[in-house]
């Protein structure tokens, strides 16, 4: 009786753990030659575009993946904690609002990585599994 | 119109067709975006003839003032034309440090009519600084620069109790500085200028005759401050303020006696957003004390972001006290709403929305439920 019960409840665990929907490993990237010290934090003020300014005094020139796609998602769920609804609206009010402007949006990881590869400052997010060419690794989530 | 409106719009209009005739410039950089809502809805509840607000609006039962600034007013039948609007805003880059902005929108509440909202350069100084002249967004709330793009809040509409005032723009300078903290970043904002509305909306709420309406010389500032979760937003507006009777060309007398006084205004905000909840407060204090009256507004809004959903509860009131009660009649009312956010595509919403308001003990407008529904877009 207990093997019974110790079976059903591998089989719920093994079932739980396979109906989880499975999640890409994010990776944000610049450019190899970047010396700038970038923390959570900053990749955090600089994707809600509350500062652009980085700590040698130039300007980060960030990219979005396109709002809509999974990638996008994830990173604004996990990383930015904020509901994909916020970061549009947001969007919109940056647009119309005489501050800084939104950020570019690329279509894939490909395109980001070849954004980054050829912008100094450049500093984008991609599939982790995706990462390749002339670009580093800061943070994984 | 008057003339020099007329040049002003020319100007604008010629601005905005000049950044669209040359989007294939190399010398500069040219950018176009824009923005629309169509709204319709009604009011309803029991009938409420005996109100105080112009005889224009007094042959519908009930009413629901929408918009304050352009005179939008539902009455109790339905209307697509009080809240529908539809912007453009180009913006020319001379230079990565210099750029010319203009906004257009073409509104169907009141008169139709487009007007320049916007037209101003900036001049990025440096990464912390940045200068503006010309033609800008009065910064009294957290929403007032994208007040009229839907797309950019969760309601239907911003809380007319806050949010409705007798101007909107205004025609000046600001400087803007940014910096961050730690978890913070501070953006910190002064500006002066001058605004005169002529043949105000708001004062067609008011009166049959119709009004300019003047802030001059205004002086002021706010300070937005941010970290992940939280936005908080202090206001400060000191300015002189007459209304002008345009048949007769002479300022209107005050319930103090006076012609002209000065109007003191600051408010408060606190917003919170995460992953599942949405929270949007504003405070705000309106002091015309010394010649009409004092105006406490404020609004509370909880929602939150489930998918493409955004429902929210709304509580907001206005609250007016007066030192001259022989002469002025104070208002005090208060809303109730609950709205839904559907995110439709990535740059569209529908949204629905039902209000309860109630006015009183002196009714300016009468009680009223209002139900409306809306399709927000930008592009």
């Amino acid at each position: 009786m207990k093997t019974t019960f110790n079976k059903i409840i591998l089989g719920m665990a093994l079932w739980l753990v396979f109906a989880l929907p499975v999640y890409a490993d994010i990776a944000v990237i610049v450019r190899t030659d970047s010396h700038v010290p970038y923390d959570d934090l900053l990749v955090e003020k600089i994707f809600l575009v509350q500062t652009l300014t980085l700590p040698d005094g130039t300007k980060a020139e960030p990219v979005h993946q396109k709002d809509g796609g999974s990638i996008h998602s994830e990173f604004v769920l996990n990383l930015l904690n904020k509901a994909p609804t916020y970061i549009r609206s947001g969007w919109s009010k940056l647009t119309f609002t005489g501050g800084l402007k939104p950020l570019k949006e690329l279509a894939d990881d490909d395109a980001v990585i070849k954004y980054v590869e050829n912008t100094p400052n450049g500093i984008g997010y991609v599939d982790a599994k995706k990462v390749k060419g002339n670009v580093r690794v800061i943070m994984k989530l | 119109m008057s003339v020099s409106r007329l040049i002003v719009l020319r100007a604008g209009i010629a601005v905005v067709a000049g950044l669209l005739a040359t989007p294939n410039a190399h010398a500069v950089d040219f950018n176009f975006s824009g923005f629309g809502s169509i709204v319709a809805g009604y009011s309803s509840g029991s009938c409420t003839p005996d109100n105080t607000m112009s005889d224009k609006f007094n042959a519908s039962c009930t009413r629901f003032v929408a918009d304050w600034a352009h005179a939008g007013v539902y009455s109790d039948s339905l209307d697509y034309r009080q809240e529908s609007k539809l912007g453009v805003q180009g913006t020319l880059k001379f230079s990565p440090s210099i750029s010319l902005t203009s906004q257009l929108v073409a509104r169907t509440a009141d008169v139709s009519q487009i007007s320049l909202e916007w037209a101003y350069l900036t001049f990025d100084i440096d990464q912390a600084w940045t200068v503006q002249v010309g033609r800008k967004r009065l910064p009294l709330f957290y929403y007032s620069d994208s007040q009229d793009v839907g797309f950019s809040y969760p309601w239907l509409r911003l809380p007319p109790d806050v949010y409705g005032w007798d101007a909107v723009n205004y025609n000046g300078a600001s400087a803007t500085y940014r910096k961050v903290f730690g978890q913070w970043s501070m953006k910190v904002d002064a500006f002066t200028g001058s605004e005169s509305t002529k043949n105000s909306p708001y004062g067609k709420l008011y009166y049959m005759e119709p009004k300019t309406i003047e802030w001059n010389s205004i002086v002021g500032g706010d300070v937005e401050l941010n970290k992940n979760w939280l936005t908080l937003r202090l206001t400060y507006i000191h300015s002189g303020y007459q209304q002008i009777d345009q048949a007769t060309n002479t300022k209107d007398v005050w319930p103090s006696g006076a012609y002209s006084g000065n109007q003191t205004i600051y408010g408060a905000s606190l917003n919170v957003d995460t992953e599942h909840v949405v929270v949007r407060s504003e405070y705000s204090v309106f002091d015309r004390g010394s010649f009409q009256y004092t105006a406490k507004a404020w609004m509370m809004g909880v929602g939150s972001p489930l998918g493409k959903w955004t429902p929210m509860l709304t509580a907001s009131g206005y609250r007016e006290t007066t030192r001259f009660p022989d002469n002025y009649v104070a208002s005090n009312w208060g809303d109730l709403s609950l709205s839904v956010r559907y995110d439709v595509t990535r740059s569209s919403a529908l949204k629905f929305q039902v209000d309860r308001l109630h006015d009183g003990p002196n009714t300016f407008m009468g009680d009223s439920n209002m139900i409306a529904v809306s399709y927000d877009f930008v592009f």
